[in-house]
């Protein structure tokens, strides 16, 4: 024991010299169960975050190093981009990130956002009226002044690559690549919020957070499982005679599995969407009872309204029978702030597919159109 | 000159044509006053630029004159409708249809529109017509042939083919030689001279060829930059003078006595000459060709006499023989003008 | 000089090679109902159209909702893209002119642009599948941007005395038109772009049941006056001195031809999006099938081989092979620009 208290000693020294904060937590391994895309390390003071990139399955398309912002930014991490945490000005292209940064209790540190006319947040929205946050993109359009103006120290962006993050590095601003849909599962996506979290230096609450709404949506799985029935179910709609259906592997399979429900695509390969003829999926689903579909009209969807759109939607079973579940991308923000309550979106299948399992569940985001 | 006794096909009266520049008034020929008999053929000659194409174009109505009128059967045209116009006045210009599968007697039975109504069927009628049409014209063995596979000859005889399927009292046309190889050119002449003679049409051509319409057209109208519009027969205009004068300004004569069209340069030298005919004919020839004039004995010191037989041709300088050649071939080939230096 | 003289053979040829062509309509018409996602027998089909035994209603559906309305419009809007192409290929007697060439379908564009877009970018609502009139909002827009280019094409048409000029002009409204779409495109979400980029590369599948009969009310009205300017297009084809010579009002005939090609243009780009090479192509195969210019004859002929071709295309786009539909203007081009080339080389002997 003697002989090794000058070398523990020294090993103290020499390593806290790199350091002029004590550290706050112990090599806390940030575990994530459901998200695949981002992993969290913890080095005492330190957390080293790694997104990765769809496009390359070698190079990691972010490395982020986060340091307290109090100290200096520590050395021997070149690979890494510093980002002193807490943040304080965040810039998002993203909308859902707008509602994470929200649910860590940082919804002041958002300076700037794109495309306000789709943002649904109620703070943000009216400090875009009153000036204290700017619109900074279009579009595909980023406006380099204006987001250099609204000076935020990071930006959470969509994408990953491209000329577009290079400039806006040139600006100084820390890109930091915000791919909570690349998730194939609500839960994972959800996890997204604990990597909020580690930005605000908020990894507790987030991690609690997060595991309330883990145990809230497995427990209504597990209610939607062990029901008598699981209806089948279809989705999606045509664009211009093309219709683009869930995947067999995507987010929403996953989703209608875990709400009780029988996709009738399962099998089909796919991460995302599948494009299919109209005439397939009239084929394969006219006799589908349940059917979701998101639309995005002015107002509530009614049956005539969407009779109007194409009169074939009435030959469809689901129609006929009251089947027909619908979300308004322009008026509902499901894909806002849905991501962020899997739980709750959940909740909204199951009480229509499973009427007996939830009373008195009031939905939010999912609505069931007359018959 | 207005005919009143015999009513003609065309008549002007103070015809002014040119075009509009903006808002100026450019005219190129002021108050014509001609007329167009029928069975006539009248040749529009002059230079370049003198109005030729303005002047087939007002009265073929494509564009209006500027001041003045004129009448098309005794009647003035401001009260012609389209179709009406379409069936008296028919035109042949130097552009083709350029369209792909053309047959010859598609572009003749085009000529029958002003008749068939507005579907375009033809009746017995039109049918004859057309078969007429390409029989004078000596066509009719190619009447399925594509357009664009014909001679320009043939081409020339299918659209006035069209012309005379279009059966109108007057043809125009815009220069119906310019493509066509000599013999071409006769024919075509020819052939326009038998429709006005034979079927009392009212033919106008422009041309450049002078010789041409100097040959075959009953009547000709002179036009020029700066002078008025002159009109008469064309053995009238050669002899009064007014032909060599449409030309003098422009460096070239117009030789009455050969009726031909001479640079307006002064002879080298001066010689008479005694022959036979036509070997008379063709040393004068030779000799113009030389730049040496052919006169009456007294004016010249210089004669050439050729034998009866036409061989031996001998050159006298004042009854002194200078040279001889022992036939028109070897004169041909040897003479020159520096003979007359000689002492 | 290599003439063929068929003096007596011509027109049985030529009639020969028209009973063909209804033949071969009827043949592919009944092609594109069995063929699709869904494999549909002949006695299946024959069953199910005729209601001679209980029928199986997805299959009803599929041949009396889907295959059938698109099946028609196709042949529909085929054989009025031809004729439209025609038209304006002998108006200015210019082989490379087509239906696109006033620049009327890129007013269509224009408008539907506006629509899926414009607005899009200037609310807070896109657009993307529309409220009350719902699928007719498409084409309305379209047919009210089409027809607002038409209208300016009209003016223009009556004091502009020279075609190239005329054609000079319409190729700068498309051109306007296109660049306005560009910067619609630039500020326009993901999803709406998507749907415009759709819409642009044309569908034969999108005039409903219900819609289908006035589309082909709208487009035989067309044809129809079309095939009363027959004499009309022979004398333009003569050249403008000829053809007023021969008593043609050159003015009123030309007005008339950009109205009549202009409105099955824009009828049927409102309809069907833009459809692209048809007009172009149909014409040529036809002259060089039926070798003559004589429109009595093309106009009709035209319209049968554009209704093939467009069946043809439309069979070809819907094969299972490819999970969706292939948008159309995307197989017109890959089957009817060989067959072009092939003409060209065999005519080249």
């Amino acid at each position: 024991m003697k002989n090794l208290f000058l070398p523990l000693f020294l090993l103290l020294v020499l390593t806290s010299c790199d350091r002029t904060s004590v550290s706050t937590h112990d090599n806390l391994e940030v575990k994530q169960e459901f998200a695949r895309w981002f992993t969290i390390e913890k080095k005492d003071s330190l957390t080293l975050i790694t997104v990765r990139n769809p496009f390359d399955t070698i190079q990691p398309s972010a490395r982020l190093l986060l340091y307290p912002r109090q100290s200096n930014p520590p050395r021997g991490f070149e690979e890494y981009t510093a980002v002193p945490v807490p943040l304080q000005r965040i810039s998002c292209t993203s909308s859902t990130a707008i509602t994470f940064a929200g649910k860590c209790g940082h919804i002041d540190a958002v300076v700037s956002v794109s495309d306000a006319n789709f943002v649904f947040n109620k703070t943000i929205k009216s400090r875009l009226v009153s000036g204290d946050v700017t619109e900074v993109a279009q579009g595909t359009e980023i406006w380099y002044e204006k987001l250099s103006q609204s000076a935020p120290e990071a930006i959470f962006v969509s994408m990953f690559d491209g000329q577009e993050l290079d400039r806006i590095r040139d600006l100084g601003i820390i890109v930091i690549p915000f791919a909570d849909y690349l998730e194939t599962t609500p839960l994972g996506r959800a996890e997204w919020l604990k990597f909020m979290g580690a930005f605000f230096d908020e990894g507790e609450k987030t991690s609690r957070l997060f595991d309330t709404i883990v145990s809230q949506y497995q427990e209504i799985a597990s209610l939607a499982k062990n029901a008598n029935e699981h209806p089948a179910i279809f989705d999606g709609l045509p664009i211009e005679g093309s219709w683009y259906v869930s995947g067999g592997q995507s987010y929403m399979a996953t989703m209608y599995r875990d709400a009780g429900a029988s996709y009738i695509w399962a099998g089909e390969q796919g991460a995302a969407s599948n494009v299919m003829a109209y005439e397939k999926v009239f084929a394969g689903a006219a006799e589908t009872p349940w059917w979701r579909m998101v639309v995005n009209i002015p107002g509530t969807l009614t049956k005539e309204k969407l009779l109007a759109m194409d009169e074939r939607y009435g030959l469809f079973k689901a129609v006929k029978t009251g089947g027909v579940i619908w979300s308004n991308a322009a008026t509902i923000p499901l894909f806002e702030e849905g991501v962020a309550e899997p739980h709750l979106v959940l909740s909204d299948l199951v009480c229509y597919l499973h009427p007996t399992l939830l009373p008195g569940y009031k939905p939010r985001y999912y609505f069931r159109l007359d018959r | 000159m207005n005919q009143t006794s015999k009513k003609a096909a065309l008549s002007t009266s103070e015809l002014t044509i040119g075009y509009h520049q903006g808002r100026q008034k450019i005219s190129v020929q002021q108050q014509i006053n001609v007329t167009l008999q029928h069975g006539e053929l009248v040749a529009l000659i002059g230079p370049n630029g003198s109005g030729k194409s303005t002047l087939l174009r007002t009265l073929a109505g494509f564009q209006p004159p500027l001041s003045g009128d004129f009448q098309l059967l005794g009647r003035g045209v401001k009260t012609y409708t389209r179709n009406e116009w379409a069936r008296t006045i028919s035109i042949v210009l130097t552009e083709m249809p350029g369209a792909d599968k053309l047959t010859v007697s598609d572009l003749v039975a085009s000529g029958r529109s002003p008749y068939t109504g507005f579907s375009g069927r033809l009746s017995g009628t039109d049918r004859r017509a057309i078969s007429l049409a390409m029989t004078s014209t000596g066509i009719a063995s190619m009447h399925n042939h594509y357009l664009n596979r014909l001679s320009d000859g043939e081409r020339q005889r299918a659209l006035i083919a069209k012309s005379l399927a279009q059966d109108t009292p007057i043809i125009m046309l815009d220069e119906p030689a310019a493509f066509l190889d000599f013999p071409g050119r006769i024919r075509i002449m020819h052939l326009l001279r038998q429709l006005a003679h034979n079927q009392q049409k009212a033919i106008m051509i422009t041309t450049h060829d002078i010789g041409l319409a100097l040959q075959y057209s009953d009547r000709l109208w002179l036009v020029s930059q700066d002078k008025p519009l002159l009109e008469g027969i064309p053995e009238a205009l050669a002899l009064n003078g007014n032909l060599q004068q449409y030309f003098t300004g422009q460096q070239v004569d117009f030789d009455v006595n050969s009726g031909k069209f001479l640079l307006d340069v002064p002879p080298l030298n001066n010689v008479s000459v005694e022959a036979p005919v036509p070997l008379l004919f063709w040393l004068t020839h030779a000799l113009n060709r030389h730049q040496i004039n052919v006169t009456s004995t007294t004016q010249t010191p210089f004669h050439i006499v050729a034998t009866h037989s036409g061989h031996v041709i001998s050159f006298f300088k004042k009854e002194k023989l200078i040279k001889t050649w022992t036939d028109e071939s070897d004169f041909f080939e040897h003479f020159s003008a520096g003979l007359f230096n000689m002492p | 000089m290599n003439v063929k003289h068929h003096t007596l053979k011509r027109p049985a040829v030529r009639i020969t090679l028209l009973i063909s062509g209804v033949m071969l309509t009827l043949v592919l018409l009944l092609i594109n109902l069995m063929v699709g996602s869904v494999d549909i027998s002949l006695p299946q089909l024959l069953n199910n159209l005729t209601g001679l035994e209980p029928a199986d209603t997805t299959i009803v559906a599929i041949l009396f909702k889907f295959r059938l309305p698109q099946a028609i419009t196709a042949l529909v809007a085929g054989a009025g893209l031809s004729v439209a192409g025609l038209m304006m290929q002998s108006l200015f007697r210019n082989p490379l002119a087509d239906p696109s060439i006033l620049g009327i379908s890129s007013g269509a564009s224009l408008g539907v642009a506006l629509l899926i877009l414009g607005a899009g970018a200037g609310s807070g609502t896109a657009f993307l599948t529309s409220g009350i009139l719902g699928d007719l909002t498409v084409t309305i827009a379209a047919l009210a941007g089409a027809i607002l280019v038409m209208m300016v094409i009209i003016v223009f048409a009556r004091t502009i005395q020279s075609h190239s000029n005329l054609l000079i002009l319409g190729i700068m409204v498309g051109y306007i038109t296109f660049s306005a779409v560009g910067i619609l495109k630039y500020y326009s979400p993901r999803e709406a772009l998507q749907r415009f980029v759709i819409w642009g590369l044309g569908s034969f599948g999108e005039v409903s049941q219900s819609r289908l009969g006035l589309f082909v009310l709208l487009t035989t009205i067309g044809l129809a006056a079309s095939f009363l300017l027959s004499k009309t297009l022979n004398l333009m084809l003569l050249g403008e001195h000829y053809a007023q010579n021969l008593g043609l009002n050159i003015r009123r005939a030309r007005l008339f031809i950009i109205l009549i090609s202009g409105f099955l243009t824009a009828v049927i780009t409102a309809y069907c999006g833009p459809v692209a090479f048809l007009g172009l192509a149909v014409p040529h195969l036809t002259r060089n099938l039926f070798q003559t210019s004589s429109h009595q004859l093309l106009l009709p002929a035209s319209a049968l081989l554009g209704g093939i071709l467009a069946l043809l295309c439309n069979l070809a786009a819907r094969l299972p092979v490819f999970n969706g539909t292939l948008p159309i203007s995307a197989v017109t081009a890959l089957i009817g620009a060989p067959v072009v080339i092939w003409l060209i080389f065999k005519g080249n002997k």
